[in-house]
């Protein structure tokens, strides 16, 4: 009894509690576990992007480019499958001659199709995230005011009630409101970061696929 | 969500090997600052040792102590009673040793008395000598002391007299000074404030002057900005009478057929932006219908009139002299 640690008190806590924090702490698991992938993915899309920026701003052909990046055997991604599937339809309608404007009008269409393919994959899992941020809390906290309730009720019975008989169920409730701030926290704060750094992404894609199209629209004017 | 994990188990691991990480540390660190120093309760560390004690030995040391506190009460009472006596004794001797030593006293004290008013008898006698012969010096030197009080005191009202006299003689000096000397200030004075009343009433005129100067400089200066106003106006207003009327003339397009096509008084009713609210014909004499009609739609084709030069010049009634060339 003198030597109250956590992990008893953990385990003689009762089962709705109990499961309050094994909830808890797999979505603390789960939610780390996704910033890291997330993290990764955000990293790589960035490099990638500013790999293919420098590589179309050098003044490479467009058709070369074009042949290097098909040649490619693995899977395509951000802005060079934007530029991938743009060229691709751009050619494509050129042979099939179609009006100039036309052609200029289908790839633009191929690469925002291309374009918003893409922003999914990045926003994928990100309302998981969310979703712990804000409702871990509340799940915490119902463990607690649960925790809270079962040691008062067992108070009930007593006649001479001393704050050493509340003092570790209250103790034993309130650690599943710690749990959720700390499932929480880290969640909010990994997805306002993704967030921010996602828009900047979808700007950047964005603006790639206004100056490539205006691009494609003087090559579609001059001769064939 | 779950694919991706799976796709990626090398996260997951990174994230279970955390948390394991984070718990630990809480728990061990708990487990350390959890430790608190329990006191020791419990520890006797003095016994009380109890003895049986028999009631009948308690009450036999009683009585004892009782009879003794008696006995010595009595012996104290007897040594109190042979004190009192000789107390009392040598009280009675004192008393009449005291007695005799009045006795004497008192008689050496008559003795001392009758001695004394002897004395006083004798001084008596010889201090009325003294007084008499005091007296009759005294009443001499009063006599000599009145007589020349009465000659200083004669002296000083004289003396007095002249004094007041002089003084009021200087009163009325300085009162005719004094006099004078008003007078010349009131009469300066005087002067001093004509001469102020003239400087200010010339010094009136002079701003009453300039004002009036610059009251009609003021004027002269708004008539003539007035007139140069209404010149611009005039003009302004011409022009526009002309561009109104040119515009009409513009949009005017002759009839067919050889009707005549005299001047004509138009009178048009404008809103504000020129729009036209309403055309009425003033005289137009030897006119046809089809010739007013024609003017009519030349001034709603005119629509919307041309603005004035300046706003003020808008006119809601206008009338124009329709000739065409």
């Amino acid at each position: 009894m003198n030597d109250v640690s956590i992990f008893q008190l953990i385990i003689s806590a009762s089962l709705p509690v109990q499961l309050v924090m094994l909830i808890l702490l797999g979505a603390s698991i789960f939610s780390w576990a996704l910033m890291y992938v997330k993290w990764g993915y955000i990293r790589q899309s960035q490099a990638e992007a500013k790999n293919f920026e420098g590589r179309f701003w050098s003044g490479i052909n467009l058709s070369d480019l074009f042949a290097q990046l098909s040649v490619r055997q693995e899977r395509r991604f951000g802005l060079e499958a934007i530029f991938e599937n743009g060229f691709r339809e751009f050619a494509r309608s050129r042979k099939a001659d179609l009006d100039n404007s036309e052609v200029v009008r289908s790839a633009h269409r191929a690469m925002k199709v291309s374009m918003s393919r893409e922003i999914e994959l990045l926003e994928t899992n990100l309302p998981f995230l969310a979703t712990v941020g804000s409702v871990s809390p509340y799940v915490g906290l119902f463990g607690t005011v649960w925790g809270i309730m079962e040691s008062f009720r067992a108070l009930a019975g007593v006649q001479q009630a001393t704050l050493a008989m509340v003092a570790p169920g209250i103790s034993e409730a309130l650690i599943a409101t710690a749990m959720g701030l700390f499932a929480a926290i880290p969640a909010v704060v990994a997805y306002n970061k993704f967030t921010s750094e996602i828009d900047a992404m979808i700007i950047r894609y964005e603006n790639f696929l206004e100056e490539f199209t205006g691009i494609l629209q003087r090559q579609a004017h001059s001769p064939r | 969500m779950f694919e991706e994990l799976l796709k990626h188990p090398k996260a997951l691991l990174i994230s279970v090997l955390a948390h394991v990480v984070i718990i630990a540390a809480i728990v061990i660190n708990l487990s350390f600052t959890d430790k608190t120093d329990m006191t020791k309760v419990g520890e006797v560390t003095k016994t009380i040792k109890a003895k049986v004690i028999d009631q009948n030995q308690l009450d036999q040391k009683k009585q004892q102590k009782e009879l003794e506190t008696k006995r010595k009460k009595a012996v104290e009472l007897k040594e109190k009673q042979t004190q009192e006596a000789k107390k009392l004794e040598q009280k009675k001797k004192i008393d009449a040793q005291k007695k005799r030593k009045a006795e004497e006293k008192r008689k050496a004290e008559l003795k001392h008395k009758k001695e004394a008013e002897q004395k006083r008898k004798k001084e008596k006698a010889r201090a009325d000598e003294k007084r008499k012969a005091e007296e009759k010096q005294k009443a001499d030197q009063k006599r000599v002391a009145e007589a020349k009080h009465k000659a200083e005191q004669a002296l000083v009202a004289e003396q007095n007299r002249q004094a007041e006299e002089k003084r009021k003689a200087e009163e009325v000096r300085i009162a005719l000074e004094k006099r004078k000397l008003e007078d010349a200030k009131r009469k300066e004075d005087e002067l001093k404030r004509k001469e102020d009343e003239r400087k200010r009433a010339e010094a009136e005129q002079r701003r009453l002057a300039a004002e009036e100067q610059k009251r009609k400089e003021v004027e002269l200066k708004a008539r003539l900005e007035a007139e140069q106003n209404q010149r611009r106006l005039d003009s302004l207003r011409e022009r526009y009478k002309l561009a109104i009327s040119q515009k009409i003339d513009r949009s005017w397009i002759k009839p067919s057929g050889n009707d005549e096509t005299p001047p004509c008084e138009v009178n048009v009713v404008q809103g504000p932006g020129g729009i036209i609210l309403k055309v009425t014909f003033g005289t137009c004499n030897g006119s046809t219908a089809i010739y007013r009609a024609s003017i009519e739609k030349a001034v709603y084709r005119a629509e919307p009139l041309p603005k004035p030069g300046d706003p003020a010049l808008f006119e809601r009634n206008l009338k124009i002299r329709f000739k065409p060339e």
